[in-house]
């Protein structure tokens, strides 16, 4: 499995973003993989985001399947006291299995490639962490083909002012099944292409390869 | 999520009024990080009452960011029923997208 990520921060010297991605291995063929992103900038967000992500590791350290890691956090980090909320999605990947379980937060659905055709995995999306202390969770699962490429991103990547999201997720699964070449390759380029001169969010992309 | 040149700050303006049973928010302009603020605490002593239900009119609204719908959601704790007016089609996807829908009931 190839496996790579990259993050981009937005305005140039202004305080950092809000936005992350994890991809933790759970052992010789499960890794979970993490992309988020918390409302706001600056001290208060990357504190947000900073226990969001070691919740996440503990969680995951233990075991606990996509749903269950967002049902306890939505319990553990209390963002009504600072109004944040945090969109998550979070999937379990089984890479000999070659199956996924998706559970999302509030968060934009991942984009899996195959036979240069892009599907987004629209499943059961849940309120932003923070909405809701007592909110839960479900997973989605789905079998991946043979050699499938899954990509996990912020909104920074896709939306533009004035724009539908769908304007923005069309583009993304147009040059994300255009571009045929190593998976970190293809990162930078969506990168380059998809985010515009004027972006001023910061933006995170992570993706998974199947060699197999 | 969004957020903007740190050292400007969107123009946007808002009226308040009582209805009925509630409140009503008419919000013009751009609400986003460097105003939702201002905003928020100009609103704050009037919710602090408690109004049964909460109307934010949207037609005079031309851009918001996540700052905003985490604004709103902030509000649907404070009183029994919020209700968005006159939202866009854009950022009546965002709020689907997020899983919010059921929280920020929206008109048309």
């Amino acid at each position: 499995m190839e496996t790579g990520a990259r993050y981009e921060a937005g305005v140039e010297g202004v305080d950092i973003g809000g936005d992350w991605y994890d991809l933790i291995a759970l052992d010789d063929h499960r890794l979970l993989l993490v992309v988020g992103d918390v409302s706001g900038r600056g001290v208060r967000a990357a504190a947000t985001m900073a226990s969001l992500r070691y919740a996440i590791h503990a969680y995951a350290a233990q075991n606990d399947p996509p749903a269950t890691i967002l049902t306890k956090l939505s319990k553990l980090v209390d963002l009504g006291a600072t109004g944040q909320l945090a969109t998550i999605l979070c999937a379990l990947v089984d890479v000999e299995a070659h199956e996924l379980s998706v559970t999302s937060a509030g968060h934009l659905p991942p984009l899996l490639i195959s036979d240069g055709k892009g599907t987004f995995i629209e499943g059961a999306v849940g309120v932003p962490i923070g909405v809701n202390p007592g909110a839960t969770y479900t997973s989605t699962a789905v079998s991946t083909p043979p050699a499938a490429t899954l990509l996990a991103f912020t909104d920074g990547l896709i939306e533009r002012r004035g724009e539908s999201i769908d304007t923005g997720l069309e583009r993304l699964q147009h040059a994300a099944t255009a571009n045929h070449c190593h998976l970190d390759d293809l990162l930078g380029r969506l990168l380059d292409e998809l985010r515009h001169d004027d972006g001023d969010d910061d933006t995170a992309i992570a993706g998974l390869r199947w060699l197999d | 999520m969004a957020g903007l040149d740190a050292n400007s700050t969107a123009e946007m303006s808002f009226d308040l009024s009582r209805t009925g049973d509630g409140l009503a928010v008419t919000i013009n302009g751009e609400l986003d990080i460097t105003n939702v603020d201002a905003l928020e605490a100009a609103v704050g002593s009037a919710l602090a009452r408690h109004p049964q239900r909460l109307i934010v009119e949207l037609s005079g609204l031309r851009f918001a960011d996540s700052s905003a719908i985490a604004l709103w959601v902030r509000w649907s704790t404070a009183v029994h029923k919020i209700e968005l007016r006159d939202v866009s089609p854009i950022l009546r996807r965002v709020i689907d997208s997020l899983g919010l829908a059921e929280i920020l009931s929206m008109k048309p």
